[in-house]
């Protein structure tokens, strides 16, 4: 068996796939002018981790996939120096550019066509610092691969025992640790994949569908295992993103395979591991417990004083305080509780500053009366004295003037200037130049929407300052891995970056993006279907089609038809008026389609709840409710009499409309009642019933 | 860690030394190096009181239990108590209560000295008309379980297996367990089609879920009792997988500590309409390590609060730190070996039938002869060497018997012949019946021939006739 499997490494090249383009950012003001992957974890780019990581883990190619823009020069160069350190027998490292890849789907679909993935490969984020023993992850997966030939990908997952990495705790590290860890079920006996599930918060309850067992008597459930989002694919993998439009990320892939399991006839399979390190530096606070894990050798023999490109030693290290530096720093070690610092070269750091847990890039200067912790300072930056940072980003060529106080989550961009005395709130993002000039063409991250603010404001940078607020806005949504992820992900939409800074500010969710999206499929699907009189089948196919794509709840597909009916019928009229005539050939002409989504009782109350949410967006419906509602009673027979009084009685949805719409339907709502008095009792029971279950 | 302070009486003073190197193993195995053993002393007073449940009536295999109660049925040639109470016996307790059904208690107390057993019984008799549950008897018998014992073990009377009731024992006191329940994997039958009609018997199984290293268990749900989705309590600090299982057998032995149970069978206690010990209670108790503390605190535990409150010379002792739910923990002994439960057609057949390899294993040191001494075997008959032959039975000639299980005092006339089948006591055949893969529990006094049948009524055998994958039983219609 043994020397069978090396006949076949052998025979085939291990790949690997770094996707740059990362789920999620850093932020604007980061990764406008650093791509992500290139950003510095102790004065390593982040990439370099995982370049090196693969290349001591026997992976033979490695293809960096990104998207043109102003920084594939940047990364191409990058890997061509890694490269270049290494003769003929190391890794090769090829760049791919895309035109256009907004996710990892896309990804997929891209190399599947340029048919670059030979064999099995290993599919990782750019962002991921690892050591974990991949060449046997990989082994066991060929083993799996040859005893089950459904098998298509086993996803790493890390489960450790205790919880010693959480000790650097910081704020919203409750929030980010829901992004990054997953509920999963598994089969013991195989470790196939047979639930997975985004772990919403620590203290949630799980709930395993009893069906599970036909597949397995014994399963093994992880609470919350931490996703390196690393995985190793299969050829299929690319195949089956490619026959499916609608996979965006690899969530959307693990649901579609374990939902359609009978169809698609593949499986997926987890490995769990104990032992290694792997966590990603997905977002700020991520990188900033990253950075402390590498200073505190948990990466190992990933450390900081050996340079992950020429395997030089840079660094003197002092493990009596976890500090490292370069030998060129003026850095007086010992200078007050001086611990878990990374000096870089050239960089002055006079004797009464006190650092803590942070990384100070090359030719910076930090003077007297500094205090730092938990401060991510790159090069050439200048800090005079009597500046506070704490738990911040200091881009390059940064100048902070005296008595700069940085709060925690603030990101400064290059080349800003600041101070003296001033002090930064919280969470802000600062870049040099004013957000409006910065935008160009080519580049994703839209900033036509911010607030522009041509000239810098003393008061917030200082007399000497020259910086420029940017607020975050929802500028990754494209690069979103999750796009359709939707409907039940909104932990994520509560701060993409920075974590702490956006209460006051208004930000359109994934959910509602995708929402927004399939409402107008919707509705374009409704009005192209009544001008050409399409048979509700094909209508009912055409927007079951948007609603996968979008991965839209029932209950918002059964709202947004029932609106989506009733604006047709304003539209055809063409006039801006709706009126009953044209309501009523809409409704006449999609009844079956309706119907075809009105099944139970509570379906019925969600079309009255979305009849009443109309009103509330567009309260010139509001003449026609009560002709509405009748028609659905006794014209169509789609709502039941009884429905409607329980509904009435309850309140309607609750919504500022139902005051009005009330006074509306009342004379419908009497006539209803002295139809149905003499059932009223037992059928207003059984509606409360199947609201509730 | 005041619950293993001391070691047990049962295993009496020459082990003690033995008992205790076992423990330090124990806890070197578990981790726990951080405590230690402040004093040894060796009390002559027991820490474990035994309960066995013998009074259910077999209500899965009915054709069976119409004639004898549950718990006397025979395996091979020993009745089905005798194997749980060997178990107690072979761990050091010297006594067990056995709640048995009213009227049989003088049959089942003289189950001990058949079978050569030392172990004292006091039987206590509840009321089967009823219909109690397991949880009902234990609270009939809550009065004669001792003020100052620890634990107690619950067993059923229909368990079989070869595992050291010690090594649970030693298990639950070195995880300061509050309740220990014995699970072994699922297996199945060996022998198969049991005898009598095909039926496919529909029971889903239980559901538990432990932590996969710790093997604490965290939620036990009887089968039956779940819907379309199952739901885990809410998951604490440890990452420990939990493993979901559905292939594992309660073996219905329980250790519980006395507090615990006491509590939980008291009037005015959240079970107290609870019938089932298993489904019901044991679910309850699981449940209970997750609720924050419970507010229904008895007079007792206030009345603790206040005396630890106020008189800090007062050193509660383990049994008084027991007595609050606050720290419950409960955990799975999972044992590899042979578990099974004998409570239905198809088990007790299979274990029958497995007994003549099984039985060094289930009842080591008792020496019950795979051919009693007393047997008498015709030397033309033809016995195959995996056949059970009990005490004072009769072989006669040209008979042919292989691999079955002959109890005592039965009698195979010539020219029988008897192949997988088994013998309840005091069963005779008569000459020229042919017996295949069949229960006979009456004497078959007519020529017949017999394949996959159970028979328990010898007047519904005919002359000459065949029969096959039936039941023979008396039915109450006639009667």
């Amino acid at each position: 068996m043994a020397p069978k499997v090396e006949v076949h490494e052998e025979s085939s090249i291990l790949q690997a796939v770094i996707l740059t383009e990362c789920d999620i950012d850093y932020g604007a003001a980061i990764t406008h002018y650093n791509p992500k992957v290139l950003v510095p974890l102790a004065n390593t780019p982040l990439l370099d981790y995982t370049l090196a990581w693969l290349e001591r883990c026997g992976v033979d190619e490695v293809i960096v996939y990104c998207r043109t823009n102003t920084h594939t020069d940047k990364i191409k160069q990058h890997c061509k120096r890694f490269t270049s350190r290494r003769e003929d027998c190391g890794i090769k490292v090829m760049v791919v550019v895309s035109e256009d890849c907004l996710n990892l789907g896309d990804a997929m679909r891209d190399l599947y066509s340029k048919s670059l993935l030979k064999d099995d490969f290993i599919l990782l984020q750019g962002d991921l610092v690892a050591t974990l023993d991949l060449q046997d992850i990989v082994a066991k997966h060929k083993e799996n691969r040859l005893s089950d030939k459904s098998m298509i990908m086993t996803c790493v997952y890390v489960n450790k025992p205790t919880e010693t990495t959480t000790t650097a705790a910081m704020e919203g590290e409750e929030e980010r640790g829901k992004e990054v860890t997953a509920t999963l079920v598994t089969a013991a006996d195989t470790g196939k994949l047979l639930l997975h599930r985004r772990t919403r918060s620590k203290s949630s309850k799980i709930s395993i569908p009893t069906e599970l067992f036909q597949a397995s008597s014994d399963l093994l459930t992880y609470p919350a295992a931490y996703d390196p989002s690393l995985a190793i694919c299969s050829e299929v993998v690319p195949s089956l993103f490619s026959d499916n439009f609608d996979y965006g990320s690899r969530d959307s892939l693990l649901r579609g395979v374990i939902e359609q399991e009978e169809l698609l006839g593949y499986s997926i399979r987890c490995q769990v591991v104990q032992d290694g390190y792997a966590c990603r530096a997905s977002t700020l606070q991520q990188y900033q417990r990253v950075s402390g894990e590498v200073m505190r050798r948990e990466a190992y023999p990933m450390v900081c004083e050996s340079s992950l490109t020429s395997h030089r030693i840079r660094y003197t290290y002092d493990p009596f305080t976890t500090t490292y530096w370069e030998p060129s720093a003026k850095f007086t070690k010992g200078n007050g509780g001086t611990s878990e610092v990374v000096v870089g070269a050239g960089t002055e750091v006079d004797a009464g500053v006190l650092l803590t847990a942070s990384v100070v890039g090359d030719h910076c200067t930090l003077s007297d009366g500094v205090r730092a912790n938990a401060a991510f300072i790159m090069n050439n930056v200048h800090i005079k004295s009597g500046c506070q940072l704490d738990h911040c980003y200091i881009g390059d060529d940064v100048v902070l003037e005296e008595g700069v106080v940085v709060s925690s989550g603030c990101v400064v961009g290059p080349g800003v200037r600041l101070g003296p005395h001033v002090t930064i709130p919280p969470g802000t993002q600062l870049v040099s130049r004013p957000p409006s000039s910065t935008h160009t063409p080519d580049h994703h991250h839209d900033f036509d929407e911010t607030t522009r603010v041509k000239e810098a404001d003393p008061s917030i940078c200082g007399v000497k300052g020259k910086a420029f607020i940017l607020l975050p806005e929802e500028t990754n949504q494209d690069d979103d891995d999750d796009d359709d992820e939707s409907s039940d992900d909104d932990g994520r939409s509560s701060g993409p970056d920075d974590g702490d800074s956006e209460d006051a500010l208004m930000m359109m969710s994934d959910d509602e993006h995708s929402e927004n999206e399939f409402r107008r499929e919707v509705q374009e699907s409704l009005m192209n279907g009544m001008s050409k009189k399409s048979a509700a089948e094909n209508m009912v196919l055409e927007i079951n089609a948007s609603r996968h794509a979008y991965n839209v709840s029932m209950e918002d597909v059964l709202t947004t038809v029932t609106q989506g009916i009733l604006r047709a019928g304003q539209k055809q009229d063409g006039g801006t008026e709706p009126t009953w005539p044209g309501i009523n050939t809409a409704l006449k002409c999609f009844v079956d389609v309706l119907r075809n989504y009105v099944r139970k009782g509570r379906d019925q109350l969600l079309v009255l709840n979305a009849i009443e949410k109309l009103m509330v967006d567009s309260p010139e419906f509001l003449p026609a409710t009560q002709k509405i509602l009748f028609n659905l009673n006794q014209t169509f027979e789609i709502l039941e009499g009884e429905v409607i009084l329980h509904w009435y009685k309850k309140g309607g949805a609750g919504t500022t409309a139902f005051t009005t719409i009330k006074t509306s339907i009342a004379q419908f709502i009497e006539w209803l009642e002295k139809d149905s008095e003499d059932e009223e009792d037992s059928e207003d029971e059984e509606d409360s019933d199947e609201e509730s279950s | 860690m005041p619950a293993q302070s001391s070691l047990s009486e049962e295993c009496g003073g020459e082990n003690a030394a033995l008992l205790l190197l076992k423990f330090l193993k124990i806890r070197q195995e578990h981790k726990m190096c951080n405590c230690y053993i402040a004093s040894v002393e060796i009390k002559m007073r027991p820490e474990v009181q035994a309960v066995v449940l013998a009074a259910g009536p077999g209500m899965r295999m009915t054709a069976l239990t119409a004639t004898s109660p549950k718990c006397l049925l025979p395996l091979a040639t020993l009745p089905m108590l005798a194997f749980p109470l060997h178990l107690l016996q072979q761990a050091g307790l010297e006594e067990a209560t056995v709640v048995v059904a009213a009227g049989e208690e003088v049959r089942v107390s003289k189950v001990v000295e058949q079978c050569g057993l030392t172990i004292n019984v006091d039987s206590a008799p509840v009321n089967t008309s009823t219909d109690p549950g397991t949880a009902d008897s234990l609270r009939h018998i809550l009065h004669k379980i001792k003020r100052n014992v620890d634990d107690v073990v619950i067993v059923s009377s229909d368990l079989v297996t070869d595992v050291k009731l010690q090594d649970v024992l030693d298990f639950h006191r070195a995880h300061g367990s509050t309740l220990t329940a014995l699970t072994a994997p699922l297996t199945p039958p060996q022998h198969q089609p049991a005898p009598g009609p095909k039926t496919k018997p529909f029971t889903s199984s239980d559901v538990m879920v432990t932590e996969s290293e710790s093997g604490r268990l965290v939620l036990v749900v009887a089968g039956g009792d779940y819907d379309h989705t199952l739901t885990l309590p809410s998951v604490r600090s440890s990452k420990a997988p939990l493993l979901v299982s559905t292939s594992l057998l309660d073996a219905h032995l329980y250790i519980v500590k006395r507090s615990i149970l006491e509590q939980c069978l008291a009037k005015e206690s959240a079970c107290q309409d609870m019938g089932s010990f298993k489904a019901e209670i044991l679910p309850y108790i699981v449940s209970r390590q997750f609720q924050p503390q419970n507010k229904e605190a008895g007079p007792d535990e206030d009345f603790e609060s206040l005396v630890s409150q106020y008189n800090t010379s007062v050193v509660m002792s383990r049994h008084h730190t027991s007595a609050s739910f606050s720290s419950i923990t409960c955990y799975a002994y999972k044992h590899q070996g042979l578990c099974v439960r004998v409570n239905t057609i198809p088990t007790y057949w299979d274990i029958n039938r497995r007994m003549y390899s099984l039985i060094d294993k289930v009842l080591p040191g008792l020496s019950e002869p795979r051919r009693h001494p007393s047997a008498q075997i015709h030397e033309k008959a033809q016995v195959s060497e995996d056949s059970v032959v009990g005490a004072g039975t009769l072989v006669s000639e040209k008979t042919n018997i292989t691999s079955c299980v002959l109890a005592s005092h039965c009698r195979v006339d010539p020219m029988a012949r008897l192949s997988n089948s088994v013998l309840a006591h005091h069963t005779a055949i008569t000459s020229g019946c042919v017996v295949e893969n069949s229960l006979v529990r009456a004497s078959l006094n007519h020529k017949c021939v017999l394949k996959n049948c159970i028979v328990t009524d010898s007047s519904r055998i005919q002359e000459g006739k065949t029969y096959m994958n039936e039941i023979l039983e008396a039915t109450p219609e006639f009667v």
